[in-house]
């Protein structure tokens, strides 16, 4: 194993190198003036249906180009170049036809039909939908580079240290908590899971006036640090509360309530809450597995039902830890699938050492594992992405995946955040892949008792609990995980159970009246495929 | 005599300057106080050792640990819902140390100290 794994660790230096040289923040050019100059002459400047010049050949020609340097790129000059929008959907154009993962199914319409850069690029994408109906690409996005770059530090949110969960988003609303990160001011202030909001600064949450909205976003959403405010909430058992509350900035707690359960007959149950793969998470997980070795724990129980995702390699070390080596031994992860203009990248393995994320390079310190072959994960559509690809990569070497609660949110996909023109462009570049080659479940994984279909998981539907706490045995989600591991098969009562979970978008678009909208960070439902490195030093054994 | 005298002489001496050289070592520390003011000190030193726009910072920030990471902000797409992808900018560390009296901010990639003059902290 140590052997493969050093050959493992050499392929992401060399892919990481790569990755770095293709995705750079910026270029640089040679002049260190303010002067904007002409952009380099081509012969491509007229648009012929069918016939694409290298994006190259457009790159930072911009309508507006910037003068002076970029704060975000060690000061160097801003690459951009007098240009038009012409040139502008000419890359766009351009760009996607080279790396859109389903670049053959864009219409090549004449950019001159569009009124902005950013009118043309939002049609060029798939129209295409998937069996259910479904669009079939959801996450075709693009922002200021400007903002792409903001940065705060790992796992900080601004706020209250609450996170909501949508049970309806237009009057009559109902918004509960899902659960609150540990020693913010939330928690500090008594609030708990289940507990449902009915005014914000005595605005009522049922307000669907535009001021009335503006007020509840900002109130329950997007608090400024410091300020305080009142919130007016009924618990789960009926009383009503009215707290004042000061926002600030709140460190996250991504992995929670790790406990070792005991079921009637007696089997040891480890439990942990994993909320989001950020970096800070890493020493938590180990902590929780090394805390679940110590227990003697005879079954797993990881609850991912808020998770939407992240780093992609912090799922890939939990996935180790929990099949272990004998498990994962020379075993892909995850295997990226581009077009068939683009190279496919080397294979991400089961990762069986820490890893700094400062830098990705890997430590000498390797991981703690369980060595299971089976494991319960509980889902909702808000189980996105890296949460996804855990479930999807343990299924792709035979371990057993127990999926209990809902369908979960299907994005195999990701992107290459690319920078033109002072705008940041994400579309969708790659899909990933298990070990057995199967990464088709843009409708979510779905749990079932008997299983038909590929992206079908052995497991229970079951509905998300806001009158338990999450860890509760009584919990929903985690009381049929329970049964299941004492019977082997799903209680009566959850099989046919109506899921109605939180999910923003759907709920906004679906139901009448104004939506809320809430702020989220940028790593929740997405992946990050970072590579870790080697440690310096290490050889290519 | 002399010799000998000169010998311990220096062998003291380069003892001693060993161990002034170790006590202003830097060693890894952590917040004593925290308000407000520390907070802005710490992000305009962050900002400078490393550019780009002013860090949020948590509330807590260096409390618990000496090391700090910072990773990418929020961003939203037109759907209100959050849209950051796979991207290739690892996250950047920054440590809280201590050396002597002195706090300082250490960005271990650039190899840079940032002096900390209003900020108070301990060693671990």
């Amino acid at each position: 194993m140590f052997k493969s794994n050093k050959l493992a660790q050499a392929t992401f230096f060399i892919f990481s190198s790569l990755y770095l040289t293709a995705c750079g923040g910026g270029s640089s050019l040679d002049s260190d003036t303010d002067t904007v100059t002409p952009p380099p002459a081509n012969s491509s400047t007229v648009w012929t249906a069918g016939t694409f010049a290298p994006s190259s050949e457009f790159k930072d020609q911009c309508a507006v180009p910037r003068t002076g340097n970029d704060p975000f790129n060690e000061n160097q000059p801003y690459p951009d170049t007098a240009g038009s929008e012409f040139t502008e959907k000419m890359w766009l154009r351009s760009w996607s036809d080279e790396t859109y993962l389903w670049y053959d199914e864009i219409e090549d319409n004449n950019p001159d039909n569009f009124s902005s850069v950013a009118a043309y690029y939002d049609q060029l994408k798939t129209f295409q939908t998937t069996d259910s109906g479904a669009n079939k690409d959801n996450f075709h996005f693009s922002q200021p580079t400007e903002d792409f770059f903001k940065e705060s530090q790992s796992g900080v949110v601004s706020g209250y240290g609450i996170n909501w969960a949508f049970l309806s988003n237009t009057p009559p609303r109902v918004l509960r908590i899902a659960y609150l990160e540990d020693g913010s001011p939330a928690a500090n202030a008594g609030l708990q899971r289940g507990d449902t909001i009915l005014s914000a600064d005595n605005v009522s949450i049922n307000d669907n006036t535009e001021a009335g909205i503006e007020i509840l976003n900002e109130v329950l959403f997007n608090p400024t640090a410091g300020s305080t405010h009142n919130l007016k909430l009924r618990s789960n058992d009926g009383t009503e509360k009215s707290i004042n509350v000061v926002a600030g900035n709140i460190t996250q707690t991504p992995v929670q309530n790790v406990n070792t359960l005991i079921t009637e007959n007696g089997t040891k149950v480890g439990y942990m809450q994993f909320n989001s793969h950020i970096s800070i998470a890493q020493p938590e997980l180990i902590n929780a597995v090394n805390k679940f070795k110590t227990d003697m724990i005879d079954e797993l129980v990881i609850d991912f039902r808020y998770n939407g995702g992240g780093v992609l390699a912090l799922s890939a070390q939990l996935a180790y830890m929990v099949a272990g080596p004998a498990n994962s031994r020379g075993f892909d992860y995850y295997q990226t699938i581009r077009n068939d203009k683009q190279p496919n990248d080397t294979p991400f393995p089961f990762i069986d050492f820490e890893i700094d994320y400062s830098t990705f390079q890997a430590t000498n310190n390797t991981l703690p594992d369980l060595n299971f072959s089976k494991v319960y994960v509980l889902s909702t559509e808000g189980t996105c992405s890296a949460s996804e690809a855990f479930i999807n990569g343990l299924k792709g070497i035979n371990a057993e995946v127990i999926l209990i609660g809902d369908k979960t949110c299907g994005k195999p996909y990701g992107f290459n955040p690319t920078h033109n023109c002072a705008t940041t462009y994400f579309t969708i570049q790659f899909s990933g892949v298990n070990e057995q080659g199967f990464g088709e479940y843009s409708d979510g994984l779905r749990p079932t008792p008997t299983p038909q279909f590929d992206a079908d998981v052995q497991g229970c539907l079951a509905a998300d609990d806001f009158n338990h706490q999450l860890g509760d045995k009584n919990e929903g989600l985690l009381s049929t995980a329970l049964f299941h591991i004492e019977n082997n098969r799903c209680p009566i009562s959850t099989q046919t159970a109506k899921i109605k979970q939180p999910n923003i978008s759907v709920n906004a678009l679906a139901d009448t009246g104004l939506p809320l909208v809430p702020k989220q960070p940028l790593y929740k439902e997405n992946m990050d495929l970072t590579r870790p490195t080697p440690t310096k030093g290490d050889s290519d054994e | 005599m002399s010799k000998k005298y000169l010998f311990i002489s220096s062998l003291l001496m380069s003892l001693t300057a060993c161990q002034s050289s170790q006590a202003e070592q830097p060693q890894d520390a952590t917040l004593t106080r925290i308000n407000a003011g520390v907070i802005t000190e710490l992000q305009q030193a962050i900002q400078s050792a490393k550019g780009g726009a002013l860090v949020t910072l948590a509330d807590d920030v260096f409390t618990k640990s000496a090391v700090l990471l910072i990773d990418h902000g929020t961003g939203k797409g037109p759907d209100g819902l959050p849209i950051m992808g796979a991207h290739s900018i690892p996250s950047e560390k920054f440590v809280l140390q201590k050396a002597g009296e002195q706090c300082l901010l250490y960005y271990p990639k650039k190899e840079r100290r940032i002096p900390l003059p209003n900020v108070e902290c301990e060693v671990n």
